[in-house]
């Protein structure tokens, strides 16, 4: 484990609630990707309240453009509802002097303009199984993908 | 990366970006700020994003915070004696005992403790 996965869920790690979904727990978890590292925010269900881009310099638009390929044609994702957060040495509460730490991309589903209260909205979900991340009706109640549920 | 140090007397002002509507902001950022620079005998400038401060607050997040469209709030500030100032917090989207505990830290932190000696 490098040293910002490693410092992301010391300090971020949790606990979390599912948002926009149901009332229960939700767990990061992380996911592939090329260069920077990123967790969503997975409740029992499967579903992804949030994605997190973690890194030294981030900008929205490396945060929208992976989410969008994660949601195919499924969905538009703006680079608008991408927000962007430093974290300090300080507010994390590190030792030493103050210094900036990391800084954090959100994207948050079903939220800001973005959001729908259509109970059969395309939906974000990680597969129990094998962990891709795959879009299904909000409704729909498996957990998994369309190659594990074969 | 600039790293802060703040000497006694060093801090002029705490500048809180926040809305009254927002979990994160009120009471569990603006009241331990408004205590904290009360404490240092230094004011404690709110702008309420659902005011006309709208303007200032936009411009503090601009030029020293985390901007972004629909940028996060609440952000604090600290502004220096040399009139510059340092972003020290951005509220987090994890949650809002994480925002909770990033407030506690920045309040029991060295640095503000040294500023108050």
């Amino acid at each position: 484990m490098d040293d910002l996965t490693e410092l992301v869920r010391e300090k971020l790690g949790g606990p979390f609630h599912c948002y926009g979904h149901c009332h229960e727990p939700a767990e990061l978890k992380f996911l592939p990707s090329e260069g920077k590292l990123v967790g969503v925010l997975v409740c029992p269900s499967g579903y992804v309240s949030r994605f997190v881009m973690y890194g030294h310099e981030l900008d929205a638009e490396e945060l929208r453009s992976f989410v969008q390929r994660n949601a195919g044609s499924a969905m538009e994702v703006r680079e608008g509802d991408v927000r962007l957060a430093s974290r300090h040495a300080l507010d994390l509460g590190l030792e030493g002097a103050d210094r900036t730490v990391l800084r954090e991309a959100y994207w948050i589903q079903n939220y800001g303009r973005s959001k729908s209260s259509e109970p059969d909205r395309a939906a974000l979900f990680q597969c129990s199984r094998c962990g891709a991340v795959f879009v299904q009706p909000v409704s729909a109640k498996t957990s998994l993908c369309a190659s594990c549920a074969r | 990366m600039v790293a802060l140090s703040i000497s006694p007397g060093a801090l002029r002002a705490i500048h809180v970006v926040y809305a009254n509507w927002c979990p994160h902001c009120v009471p569990i950022t603006v009241e331990p700020m408004k205590k904290a620079a009360s404490s240092l005998g230094i004011p404690c400038l709110l702008y309420d994003i659902d005011t006309d401060k709208v303007t200032q607050a936009d411009e503090l997040v601009k030029k020293y915070g985390d901007w972004s469209e629909d940028y996060i709030i609440p952000q604090v500030f600290f502004q220096l004696s040399d009139g510059s100032f340092k972003h020290v917090l951005t509220g987090y989207s994890e949650g809002v005992a994480f925002t909770r505990r990033a407030v506690d830290n920045v309040l029991k932190s060295p640095l503000l403790q040294a500023a108050k000696s």
